[in-house]
């Protein structure tokens, strides 16, 4: 099995660091950028969801691939149209997908793409499916509070197809996979779902840069997970190349969940990897969440960074806390 | 680490103008933190918790959190 193609779907707004220094006088703008390596981001719409996001980059990836083959529909997403039906069984409509066919959502964000890669394999593997869509779309711009500048910087919209079929030699190696729930309120939007329901007289509260939210929105404690990535990610990368009994030095191309420029540098790094074989690339797109890594892999494709046969080693990891890599032949 | 050396370098990545001295009252923003994060984890190989790093308020503060017997 291997990865046959893959497109991605950006929504028309942009919102550039120039537009967020207009709401944002006091923010410096070049230590910002410098720091988090993002320029620009793009947003959706207030009338557009990760379900349309999702619809547009799945057309883009079946103009190329017999929509009659796929047998099974992943979407991977945190910004969910309803809390019932699910996105996957909308998606297969809107597609004209037949329906003959397994789709399901799963709630996952930073590691999402990997996770989603296990799923299909695991599928294709034991003859679920031979064809699998695996979608990864997300729009936090609708989580974050339009006063919160940190989080409005570092954040993009944005969705990503991906086909994963047999094709008769395996191109997807092994998984090492990690999950600890105990970091759950260092990225959460606590309000909203029916443990807390959204509350329209939420108190605002400032952090000590001067980001405003609330419990309806999203919080992220940087920091913390700066600290989780470090604990985690030089292992998860070690973990995964005694998995598949390969070393740091045979692997052609590393790409890691596009966070931000300040930790992938340091994780880099922590992690030995040479900087020509790193993939940093988040300036035009921001973190786009689940679809930081299959964005990456398409520019890869298209810039001729990666070359047939090569071994690219991909790790996603974030809110949850979860986390994943696997290595696969392109 | 030489305490002349820490406190030289703590000013420089955390930016901070005029004269920094042990007892400089300390201002971290997320971003600071962050630098404070790696910075400790670098050098000292020492995981810091964010939340230890919001009682810091003076360089004289850090030192006893990464241990004094490091910064001499």
């Amino acid at each position: 099995m291997e990865i046959r193609a893959i497109e991605y779907y950006l929504p028309e707004n942009i919102v550039s660091n120039e537009q967020l220094v207009k709401e944002f006088p006091e923010w410096n703008l070049e230590k910002i950028s410098e720091k988090i390596g993002i320029n620009q981001r793009h947003v959706v719409a207030n009338n557009e969801t990760a379900l349309d996001l999702a619809l547009f980059a799945s057309e883009k990836v079946l103009k190329s691939f017999g929509k009659d083959l796929i047998d099974f529909i992943l979407l991977c997403t945190q910004s969910p149209d309803y809390y019932l039906p699910t996105s996957a069984c909308i998606l297969q409509n809107r597609l004209n997908l037949k329906t003959s066919i397994g789709a399901l959502d799963f709630n996952l964000g930073c590691s999402g793409f990997v996770y989603g890669l296990a799923l299909a394999k695991g599928l294709i593997q034991t003859r679920i499916a031979t064809n699998v869509l695996l979608v990864t779309a997300e729009t936090y711009s609708k989580h974050i509070h339009r006063k919160d500048k940190a989080n409005r910087s570092i954040f993009g919209d944005g969705a990503a197809a991906t086909i994963i079929s047999e094709t008769g030699v395996n191109k997807i190696f092994e998984f090492e996979l990690g999950t600890d729930g105990s970091g759950m309120n260092n990225l959460i939007v606590r309000n909203g779902a029916l443990r807390n329901q959204f509350n329209p007289f939420e108190k605002e509260t400032i952090d000590e840069s001067g980001n405003l939210s609330n419990n309806n929105f999203l919080y992220m404690n940087g920091p913390e997970i700066f600290n989780f990535t470090i604990e985690n990610v030089p292992t998860l990368v070690n973990k995964v190349l005694t998995k598949n009994s390969l070393s740091l030095e045979s692997i052609d191309y590393f790409i890691f969940h596009q966070a931000n420029k300040y930790m992938l540098d340091y994780l880099r790094k922590k992690t030995k990897i040479p900087i020509e074989k790193f993939y940093q690339n988040m300036e035009n797109t921001g973190n786009t969440v689940s679809s930081t890594i299959p964005i990456a892999l398409k520019d890869c494709f298209e810039r001729n960074l990666v070359k047939k046969g090569d071994k690219v080693l991909l790790a996603g990891f974030g809110v949850g806390y979860s986390w994943g890599a696997t290595i696969i032949q392109v | 680490m030489k305490k002349i050396d820490f406190i030289t370098e703590l000013k420089e990545l955390l930016e901070i103008e005029g004269e920094l001295l042990e007892t400089t009252p300390l201002y971290l923003t997320s971003l600071s933190t962050l630098t404070l994060i790696v910075f400790l984890d670098e050098n000292f190989n020492k995981r810091v918790k964010a939340a230890d790093l919001k009682n810091i308020t003076t360089i004289r503060d850090l030192i006893s959190l990464i241990g004094s017997e490091l910064i001499t």
